[in-house]
């Protein structure tokens, strides 16, 4: 099946996957993290938004949910099908614990 | 002026005729639309419309479905003549722990069981269950949900509560079937009732 995804290096700086459409839910299909780096990397997928105003928040701030989180060891390879049960409702970013251009995160995804 | 259907209604078509049923002098406040008159759809043309709301958790938000300046607040789902009806199809996607409430005036639910015991109280766990639309009552592929809305009609609110532990995005698409109407003298053989909420309220 085809589908968009995105590859981006381990960063200590958030580095975006892709905006959720305004009318669309983004779900995650599929992780692979291919760490080639000499330590291990803790890998953090976010959803971040500003949810609506409400009765009881009449003035929202911007969000940072983490949806994920993945250690994969030095050396390894980390695949991961999530059949779109990690879903994302407005930005998807990835944050590292170090930053590694040795270390290679593919997100797959759709918008439903 | 709203109905959950049990299957997906067909849409209003030119040369249909719709009578508006009320217990009181005009349909829902609107006062060219006297109670209980036919009238007869000459053009219709439709109009797809999209509105998507992240909610915090155990969080509540009210929407008027009437129109104003503030679009990212009220819907503006009213027609602006007064030989114009709107028929809308409201599909739903996401929110699966959301419940959908439909209320006129600004704070009375329109559906609700006879009993004086439950009365719906969105901070009780049992009474919220009374009444609220879900996802799957209305999903955008499949939709049973229909509002009516005329001119100077009374404001209708919609009211969405989520009920999850997480924050969850409810995505709203209206089908809107604008239709043009004109009063008829005759009573059709065949024709589609807009009750009036009034009449859902009969027996509280």
């Amino acid at each position: 099946m085809n589908m968009p995804s995105k590859v981006v290096v381990a960063s200590t700086d958030p580095q975006t996957v892709f905006i959720t459409p305004y009318d669309k839910i983004g779900k995650i299909m599929m992780i692979e993290i291919d760490n080639q780096a000499t330590s291990a990397v803790t890998v953090v997928i976010q959803d971040v938004f500003t949810p609506m105003t409400t009765d009881e928040t009449p003035n929202p701030t911007e969000q940072i949910v983490d949806r994920k989180v993945i250690t994969v060891p030095a050396g390894a390879e980390y695949h991961y099908k999530t059949d779109g049960y990690i879903e994302i409702l407005g930005h998807c970013q990835v944050v590292a614990n170090v930053t590694a251009t040795a270390c290679r995160i593919t997100i797959c995804y759709e918008f439903e | 002026m709203f109905r959950l259907f049990s299957q997906t209604p067909e849409l209003l078509q030119p040369g249909h005729f719709v009578k508006f049923e009320s217990d009181r002098e005009e349909f829902c406040g609107a006062e060219h639309v006297p109670a209980n008159s036919f009238w007869k759809v000459t053009i219709t043309q439709q109009i797809t419309y999209t509105r998507s709301f992240i909610v915090p958790p155990s969080e509540k938000k009210t929407f008027p479905w009437n129109n104003h300046s503030d679009y990212s607040s009220y819907l503006n789902l009213y027609p602006e003549s007064t030989s114009t009806l709107y028929e809308i199809l409201v599909g739903l996607k996401g929110g699966k722990n959301m419940l959908i409430y439909p209320i006129i005036p600004s704070d009375h639910y329109i559906n609700k069981l006879e009993s004086p015991h439950l009365e719906i109280r969105l901070e009780d766990e049992i009474r919220r269950q009374i009444s609220p639309i879900r996802v799957y009552d209305s999903p955008v592929t499949e939709p049973k949900l229909m509002v009516w809305t005329v001119k100077d009609m009374e404001t209708f609110y919609t009211r969405i509560y989520n009920e999850g532990s997480d924050f969850e995005k409810l995505v709203i698409h209206f089908i809107v079937n604008r239709c043009k109407i004109e009063k008829i003298t005759y009573e059709p053989e065949k024709y589609r009732i807009i009750q009036d909420y009034t009449m859902f309220m009969k027996g509280r």
